[in-house]
């Protein structure tokens, strides 16, 4: 109880002090031999493909975001997790691209509006 | 005036810190494999170190009691080495750290990065990264003694620098070879949209503590310091000076804030053996406790002692400093296991520095009014 106090109550004081030595980085800071803090400029996207046909989940679809590089495949339950920057509107485009491994399927796109920091989907492919 | 009423708070506001100690900036040393042999290198890394990679599973476990004190996203894991991309398993790495609420970002010296790289880190959730570069090709191939080391660090600088959603910068070891070139290595940075820049000396620890060659002289500490505190009124880059030292006078001019060495109070680091300390380049004397006999929590929660109170420092030539409650004995890199005074003190190089230009100008006004007409 009384730590806890004592807490809030230095909690309270950083704030003042911070704000009385005119400082503007005395929240956000580095050390001397690191990176800049990761302040969160992200977005996760996540979900599971499956097959339409079967409902069952499909491995190795690659999943990417508009025309930029990255992407992310798809693992053996199908899951997939892809970060990507602050936006308001995703191009997410899923790919077949393991020819018939997993089965053959087509190439689906779609369009993602986020508002918090992480979407979750859920997509289905059609049998090629 | 009004900077002695900052100081003051500032002062105050590092007292309250480490009563707080909150992490919020955790070190991982994953590697000790390196792919350069830098004239510089604080950690003495080498090709094929006799430490094997910290298995991540390990670092992992050690920090995830962390969750039940502190939100996962206010605590930074820094992967540093040795150079992290010798590790194949980094992007999946930060993906696990990313998927049980850590954010993460690396320390590079550029050699390995490339595209397919670039998209996998970014696609596992990297936020932040800062990029090594020493100045034009020659400077920057000398302190790095490669011959190539350039020309693949500025492949990483073109893919980090378009990339918007990063926190990062470059950073650049002054030393005498390069100290010259700074103003037009200025431009050069911004050409290449970098909005970064942060500008170091080199501690005379690993293995630049016996190469003099890499230490600036008092006059170019100083030249360096007016230019940091110049350049810092051009808006299309943030340039200064890290967080190394206390600099006296050049206090505020060259940083967006006080001097004040957070290891220990904000920072912690698992290294590559499972030593816990503070950064990494720490001597290893201060090392706190060990992942694989302590829990990593309780260690931060009741131990850092030595680096959270440092009266300790107040000897050497810090006994009788007038800036010691400003400065508070420095950035603890700069101690060793003798804890009998701080390695080299920039301050005071500084300070040696201004009376030594105020004796010559005194010298030089006395010469002319002496003078016969």
């Amino acid at each position: 109880m009384m730590k806890n106090l004592a807490d809030k109550k230095r909690k309270i004081l950083r704030k003042v002090y911070g704000a009385l030595s005119l400082s503007s980085a005395l929240f956000v800071f580095q050390a001397c031999y690191g990176t800049p803090q990761d302040l969160g400029m992200d977005v996760s996207i996540q979900g599971s493909v499956k097959s339409k046909a079967t409902n069952e989940p499909i491995a190795g679809v690659k999943v990417s975001i508009g025309n930029l590089p990255q992407y992310e495949i798809t693992d053996n339950e199908g899951k997939f997790v892809i970060y990507t920057s602050r936006d308001s509107i995703y191009n997410v485009k899923f790919e077949d691209i393991d020819s018939t491994k997993n089965g053959t399927f087509s190439t689906k796109d779609t369009i993602v509006k986020i508002i918090d920091d992480s979407t979750s989907l859920n997509i289905s492919l059609d049998v090629e | 005036m009004l900077n002695k009423i900052s100081q003051y708070f500032q002062n105050r506001f590092r007292i309250n810190e480490t009563q707080i100690h909150e992490l919020n900036y955790l070190f991982w040393e994953c590697t000790q494999r390196c792919n350069l042999r830098c004239l510089h290198c604080g950690s003495d890394c080498i090709s094929d170190s006799k430490n094997k990679d910290m298995p991540f599973e390990d670092f992992l476990n050690a920090i995830l009691p962390l969750k039940d004190s502190y939100k996962p996203n206010s605590i930074t894991v820094v992967i540093t080495g040795g150079e992290p991309l010798l590790r194949d398993d980094l992007p999946q790495c930060g993906r696990i750290l990313r998927e049980n609420g850590f954010r993460w970002g690396i320390v590079t010296n550029g050699f390995a990065y490339n595209s397919t790289i670039h998209a996998k880190l970014l696609s596992a959730g990297m936020g932040a990264i800062t990029l090594s570069l020493d100045g034009f090709e020659d400077s920057h191939n000398w302190l790095r003694s490669n011959n190539t080391s350039f020309k693949n660090a500025l492949q990483a600088l073109d893919l980090i620098a378009s990339t918007n959603r990063l926190f990062y910068d470059v950073v650049t070891c002054v030393n005498s070879k390069n100290i010259s070139e700074l103003p037009d290595f200025k431009d050069f940075l911004i050409s290449k949209k970098v909005k970064a820049w942060r500008l170091f000396t080199i501690a005379p620890i690993g293995r630049a503590a016996n190469n003099h060659d890499l230490q600036l002289t008092n006059q170019q500490l100083t030249q360096l310091m007016d230019f940091i505190a110049q350049s810092r009124s051009d808006k299309r880059m943030d340039i200064k000076f890290s967080c190394e030292s206390y600099v006296g006078k050049y206090e505020m001019k060259v940083r967006d804030s006080f001097f004040f060495c957070r290891a220990g109070i904000n920072i912690a680091s698992v290294l590559i053996d499972g030593s816990i300390s503070a950064c990494p380049n720490i001597n290893r004397h201060f090392v706190q406790g060990n992942i694989y006999n302590d829990n990593f929590l309780d260690v931060w929660e009741n131990r850092f002692e030595i680096m959270r109170n440092r009266n300790w420092t107040k000897t050497g030539i810090c006994l009788l400093c007038n800036d010691y409650k400003n400065c508070n004995g420095g950035a603890m890199h700069l101690w060793n296991e003798k804890q009998d005074c701080i390695t080299t003190c920039i301050n005071d190089k500084i300070k040696n520095q201004l009376q030594a230009t105020t004796v010559n100008s005194q010298y030089d006004s006395s010469l002319k009014s002496n003078a016969v007409p």
